[in-house]
């Protein structure tokens, strides 16, 4: 380790770094804009200047950038010396010449990182009396407020949002002091990061406009660690709450998945948390008065109590959800018994969730975020990842980048030297492959795109095992003149020949059966002939995996309702799911219909909630504590943040007759060996003072409820946690054993403080669990046993009928996740619904862009066509896409999951029969 | 092959002596007064060979900072079986105030110009280059073009030059026109179609320059000095000089003085010599105050410096830099604060935007001056303004285009502190 001395004391740090990277590591006070621990260094703010010395003998010192230094052993510098913290000092002065003086209506204001650097450069009388420059502001989207004056051209959004996240359509316009950060015109951003240019930009041109609308000064939240439940990934966040807002979501570091960034769906789709549909109150179905009762607590637990003990263990029937936490799911299968308790999931997501299980257990664990980063080398299968996972393509991007990194390596040119590596790489990437049935957003990284029906991707896969298998340089064995071999063969070199090979894919609505098979099988030969070799397969929900190590693989929504249409059912429990999002309004009715007593406990008045006859009101994510396992089966606890109101409680509570969180872990992690330390996520009240959620600069505190009592209303308790609802307590960057409840550091307002942290550069968060890695070798016993999946469906063949597509999915960030689907502000960004096929296929059948046609599904084999002449049609008008395979027709993902497709089944289209006629 | 042409006497302006701003050599004419015999000098040696000639040459560069191009070239790799592109570019964007020497030549005599960058090409053994020319230069733009085709067409462009081994092709690329585009790294920038701002250095464009590729920039006029160099070797080019720089150099006057215009000189010729007797001394009824000895952005010298030679290190010993060698005057009638100004607010204009001292300091710079000029100073503005240029002085900024700026400012706030003063006891410019 190279040993450095500053300010005359001697400092071990990591090699390899740059002198910034180094101070930041060793807590030392340099500040800096441009500079950012995932973004580097590329030396234009000139604030992180340091005097560095040539020798012992040298007292002059020279003036050089610390974030363009790299460190050496011996190495002199001073912060201190005058004459380069009156450089500082100038610097920032000049930088504020541009910077208008509104902070006191400035959302930035409190966490503003321009704020924090101007105190710690020592600049406080202002000189220049000249005019300040100005601009005009664009409107960016529902997200993202725009105010340019603030702007110091640190550079850092462009280059988050351009070179780190992908996006074009945000820039940097003109020159010298009148550089302008935006699109070339007004309209909304198009990437899915776009909402971290609101922790990326070090001031407030880019603040958080969903934030805004009920905004607080940040030392005015309350907020603790959690979980983001928006998709598979589990991403850390920081939810943060005032008064029973649940006011935004800001980035958790975790160094293994989120790093420094979140998706939109994630920092956006919270709102439902406030939403006017949530449950607040307990109401009972008076079949009598044809209205609805509300019941006290009390009479609550009772009626449940009493529902239980008059149905019959085989006349019950509970369905268990993927997006809320395991402990709810264990408590609502220990209440109705392992053989009455089903999945949320239908039978072709389930089974593959249960061979991915297989697979994790038998042959390979699954990879982390930052080791798909690290890859050289990536296979992406049948997943538009931006979309279903929107983290994952974002590591997806800093992986294409390991091939321009190395060059410049060869070069000299360290990594964090981020203009240079840039420069040096030009249009150089590493291997991406994509095999899929439609375009994806990223193709434009991509080394190889194959856009294929699904019948050719599985043949392609099943070749490219075929050449990993077979010696490779057996030439003979390959076709000149096939196509899909010439690419197999390529594809499978580039898998062997990396360090790091990487398999992508995902299960969103299930894939097709034979493709999900044929990739399991060749990740494990990649895996057997590299033990380095990665895989990753996203899942539907926040809890896919967790609900399934807990059910039987049998059990899954289907099978529910396949019982709940042949026997007799008198009490349905429906654990936060809404039912409509996989089946039609026809079916569930004609179930509902049957059954004596629907008890629906959910957050929000889901379409399913509205048939319940007793309604029970639970917290969402947000009010509980709760555990996620995510894609790779890491469990992660997330701690509450704020109690819940009214009659509101954890839906563990509602189903154990109101039994503490402690306990519930506790018989929870006695299920299985890998769940020994679940209790470790949650540690338990210390006899003195606990972590406070809120800082101590707190305000209002008295007088928020004096409208309610003039007496102070005390603190919510928190008896489940060492985190208490209060800003007395243990400051979050005092306690280092602890997960921070916010990031706060004196001097430190805004999350840049993370650094004091993080024990190294971009190290874990000192205290913060990294979650449990269930599938771990050192794990002897995964939770339960899980059947091996059931046998495979031979690949169907296509019916020889005109106008017969193979149905496949196209997602969408903002349209497939069943909780942000209810923000206002993310409905505005919902495509509307269509039907896609390539102008080729449009062509031939004679439809035109923008027709309605009508389409029903038809099942995958059939003998007789009139079979499906009578079935029920549907319409969706005709969009022309020509990254689109031929002999595949895209429909909305949330269409296909509703309606009832498999991806053994197929489409038929059917011109309006009106059209022309009227 | 002998390292001299023995058959002709050697020029005394090897720069100028076949230019014609009416009507340039066409190739036939220039290959009548020996025109490529340098270039085809070069190719009957090895790329080492002709490098040895340039170092022992000690040619410098002529864009300003002086730095000796056979070393320069030294740093490009030697190919090694990389069969990938390798480039040459010829600064053409001369923007530096005063400076206006490139112009001439390249309206002159463009053919000297293509023979220059082909012998640099067969030492770098460049593929592709560029002439990166100011959009205002249309005259000399459209006059290199059919030297290139004239080129093109007699086979001393393109593939197997002259039936050799090199190939090299040659593009004009106009400039959307920056003066930060003269900066190197950000003219490459700027080549590669992205914003004109400079990279950091390393990499050097020696090694990852134009798309990443080894890359050689170099000003006009030293292209220029390759032809003739080649053909009398390194000792008559050193010869050239009077003093301790080798080689001749265009040198210009413009200002208040008799006969302003450029002239082709001996390295070491006195910068009175250059004023006096080239530019016909100060027009009548102005007194010489001050002059800036290498353009723009360079410290102002005071007529006790008149007997200073102008050479790289005599001009920096004495407190300024030679830049391009074109000399601005400063005459006893006009206000030194305005011209500071006038030149200040240009440099904070060109701006690239990139980094912050230059960005914001400039700008507050050219406020400050402004208001002194226009007799709203105060006495704390001198403070201000000496900590501005400290602020953007060598080293503190990621290129050289504000330390440049400062120079005009920091000296002039020395050598003309008196009118500064009475600007802003007076409350107005007395000069006006």
């Amino acid at each position: 380790m190279p040993e450095i001395i500053v300010d005359g004391k001697s400092y071990q740090v990591a090699a390899g770094g740059n002198l910034l990277q180094a101070c930041q590591s060793l807590k030392l006070e340099l500040p800096y804009f441009c500079w950012h621990p995932a973004l580097n260094s590329v030396g234009s703010c000139r604030q992180c200047a340091v005097l560095i010395y040539q020798s012992e003998e040298d007292t002059r010192g020279r003036i050089s950038m610390a974030c363009m230094t790299a460190v050496a052993d011996g190495q002199r510098l001073s912060i201190k010396a005058d004459k380069v913290a009156k450089f500082r000092e100038l610097c920032i002065e000049a930088t504020m010449t541009g910077h208008p003086h509104d902070c006191p209506v400035c959302e930035e204001a409190g966490e503003c990182h321009l704020q924090d650097m101007t105190l710690l450069s020592g600049h406080i009388n202002r000189r220049f009396e000249g005019p300040k420059r100005t601009h005009n502001n664009q409107y960016l989207g529902p997200f993202i407020n725009h105010e340019m004056n603030r702007c110091i051209a640190c550079y850092r959004c462009v280059r988050f949002y351009r070179d780190y996240s992908g996006g074009t359509d945000l820039n940097v316009f003109a020159s010298r002091n009148n550089v302008f950060f935006g699109r070339a015109e007004a309209g909304v951003l198009e990437s899915e990061f776009s909402g971290n240019l609101v922790e990326v930009c070090p001031t407030g041109v880019f603040t958080d406009k969903t934030y805004s609308q009920h905004y607080s000064r940040k030392w005015d939240l309350q907020s603790a660690p959690a979980i983001c439940i928006h998709c598979s990934v589990g991403c850390n966040i920081y939810p943060a709450e005032r008064n029973g807002i649940l006011r935004r979501i800001s980035n958790r570091f975790h160094s293994q998945l989120n790093g420094h960034f979140l998706c939109d769906r994630g920092r956006f789709g919270y709102e439902f948390v406030n939403h006017a549909k949530r449950n607040e109150q307990v109401w009972q179905r008076n079949q009598q008065s044809k209205c609805t009762d509300q019941l006290d607590t009390q009479q609550a637990f009772n009626r449940l109590t009493e529902l239980l003990a008059t149905t019959d263990q085989d006349e019950l029937v509970a369905i268990g959800s993927s997006r809320t936490s395991l402990e709810n799911n264990f408590s609502l299968q220990c209440l109705v018994g392992k053989e009455n308790f089903y999945s949320d999931m239908k039978s072709v997501v389930q089974i593959q969730v249960n061979q991915l299980l297989a697979h994790y257990r038998q042959v390979q664990q699954s990879s982390d975020l930052q080791s798909l980063e690290q890859s050289d080398c990536l296979l992406l299968i049948g997943e538009d990842v931006t979309q279903t996972a929107p983290r994952v393509a974002l590591a997806v991007r800093q992986m294409s980048r390991n091939a321009g990194i190395e060059k410049a390596a060869a070069l000299g040119i360290p990594y964090w030297s981020d203009a240079e590596v840039k420069n040096i790489s030009q249009d150089l990437k590493s291997p991406l492959h994509i095999i899929s049935h439609c375009h994806t957003k990223l193709d434009d990284i991509a080394t190889s795109i194959d856009t294929r029906h699904p019948d050719v991707q599985l043949l392609l896969i099943e070749k490219i095992s075929h050449y990993l298998i077979v010696d490779a340089n057996i030439s003979t064995q390959i076709d000149p003149d096939n196509e899909l071999d010439q690419t197999a063969l390529a594809i499978s070199i580039d898998l062997r020949n990396a360090q790091h090979p990487f398999i992508l894919t995902g299960i969103h609505l299930g894939q097709n059966s034979a493709i999900f098979t044929a990739t399991l099988l060749l990740s494990a030969i990649l895996y057997q002939l590299n033990p380095a070799a990665g895989f990753i397969c996203t899942l539907p929900q926040a809890n896919s995996l967790g609900l399934s190590l807990l059910n039987d693989g049998d059990c899954d929504l289907d099978a529910a309702l396949q019982r709940l249409t042949e026997h007799k059912t008198k009490t349905l429990i429906i654990l936060e799911t809404d039912l409509y999002r996989y089946y039609s309004v026809e079916k569930l009715q004609y179930l509902f219909d049957n059954v004596e007593n629907i008890i629906v406990l959910d957050h929000l008045l889901t379409a399913t909630a509205e048939q319940a006859d007793l309604l029970l009101p639970t917290c969402s994510f947000a009010e509980s504590h709760g555990s996620w396992v995510n894609y790779e089966g890491r469990l992660q606890g997330g701690i509450k943040c704020f109690a819940a109101s009214k009659q509101r409680r954890p839906a563990y509570q509602w189903l154990t007759n109101d039994t503490d969180f402690q306990s519930i872990i506790k018989d929870l992690s006695g299920l299985s060996d890998c769940l020994k330390t679940l209790g470790s996520l949650y540690p338990k009240q210390s006899g003195g003072f606990n972590n406070a959620r809120k800082s101590v600069r707190e305000s209002g505190r008295t007088a928020l409820s004096s409208y309610i009592d003039i007496k102070e209303i005390p603190p919510d308790n928190d008896f489940d946690s060492n985190y208490q609802h209060s800003s007395e307590g243990i400051a979050s960057h005092i306690d280092k054993n602890q997960s921070p409840a916010y990031i706060w550091s004196p001097n430190w307002n805004s999350n840049e403080a993370v650094s004091h942290f993080q024990q190294t550069d971009n190290g874990a968060i000192r205290g913060a669990p990294q979650g449990i890695l269930l599938f771990d070798k050192t794990a002897n016993d995964t939770v339960f046993r899980v059947k091996n999946a059931t046998g495979e469906a031979p690949l169907a063949k296509p019916p020889n009928v005109d106008k017969l597509f193979k149905v496949l999915p196209f997602h969408h960030i903002f349209n497939d996740e069943e909780l942000s689907s209810y923000v206002a502000t993310v409905q505005q960004l919902q495509p509307k619904a269509c039907l896609k096929l390539n102008s080729q296929q449009a062509q031939s059948l004679g439809f035109t862009a923008g027709e309605q046609l009508h389409y029903c599904f038809v099942p995958a084999i059939i003998s007789n066509h009139d079979r499906f002449k009578s079935k029920e049609t549907q319409s969706l008008p005709l969009q022309i896409d020509d990254g689109i395979a031929t002999g595949v027709i895209l429909l909305p993902a949330n269409i296909i999951q509703q309606q009832g497709a498999s991806f053994d089944n197929w489409l038929l289209l059917t011109r309006t029969s009106t059209r022309g006629e009227s | 092959m002998s390292e001299q042409d023995l058959s002709h006497s050697p020029p005394l302006k090897p720069l100028s002596q076949h230019l014609n701003v009416v009507a340039p050599l066409s190739l036939q004419q220039y290959r009548e007064v020996q025109g490529y015999q340098g270039f085809e000098r070069a190719l009957g040696q090895s790329s080492e060979q002709v490098l040895d000639i340039i170092k022992a040459s000690n040619l410098r560069g002529r864009g300003g900072a002086g730095f000796p191009t056979g070393m320069k070239w030294s740093f490009v790799p030697t190919p090694n079986g990389d069969l990938g592109p390798r480039y040459l570019v010829a600064n053409a964007d001369e923007m530096e105030p005063g400076a206006f020497k490139d112009r001439w030549l390249m309206e002159g005599a463009p053919h000297q110009l293509i023979e220059g960058m082909l012998i640099a090409a067969h030492t770098i053994c460049a593929t592709v280059g560029y002439i990166f020319i100011r959009n205002e230069y249309s005259l000399a733009a459209a006059r290199l073009q059919s030297a290139i085709d004239e080129c093109l067409e007699a086979g001393l462009l393109g593939d197997n030059i002259l039936g050799s081994r090199l190939c090299f092709q040659l593009h004009i690329h106009t400039s959307a026109g920056r003066y930060i585009c003269g900066e190197e790294t950000a003219l490459i920038n700027a080549l590669e179609g992205k914003r004109a701002i400079p990279r950091a250095k390393p990499p050097f464009p020696q090694v990852a320059g134009l798309w990443g590729r080894p890359t050689i920039v170099n000003n006009v006029e030293t292209f220029y000095n390759l032809p003739n160099l080649l053909r009398f070797g390194a000792q008559w080019y050193q010869s050239l000089g009077l003093l301790d720089d080798a080689g001749s150099k265009i040198f210009g006057v413009s200002g208040r003085v008799k006969n302003p215009g450029l002239w082709e000189l001996p390295m070491g010729t006195s910068i009175r010599e250059i004023i006096e007797q080239h530019a016909g001394g100060m027009a009548d009824g102005y007194q010489l105050r001050a002059y800036l000895p290498g353009g723009g952005s360079t410290d102002f010298l005071l007529p006790e410096h008149l007997d200073t030679a102008m050479e790289y290190n005599t001009i920096s010993a004495v407190g300024s830099r030679m830049g391009t060698g074109t000399i601005i005057v400063l005459d006893d009638r006009n206000c030194p604060v305005d011209m500071i100004l006038n030149l200040v607010s240009f440099f904070s204009q060109e701006s690239c935007g990139w980094c912050t001292p230059c960005r914001e300091g400039l700008p507050s710079a050219s406020y400050l001056l402004r208001q002194i000029e226009e007799g709203n100073g105060k006495l704390s503005d001198l403070q201000y303004l000496t900590d501005i240029i400290e602020l953007i002085s060598f080293g503190n900024t990621f290129c050289a285009l504000a330390p440049g700026a400062a120079e005009p400012l920091q000296s002039g706030l020395k050598f003309f502190a008196e009118d500064f003063a009475q600007h802003i006891k007076q409350q107005c410019c007395p000069y006006h």
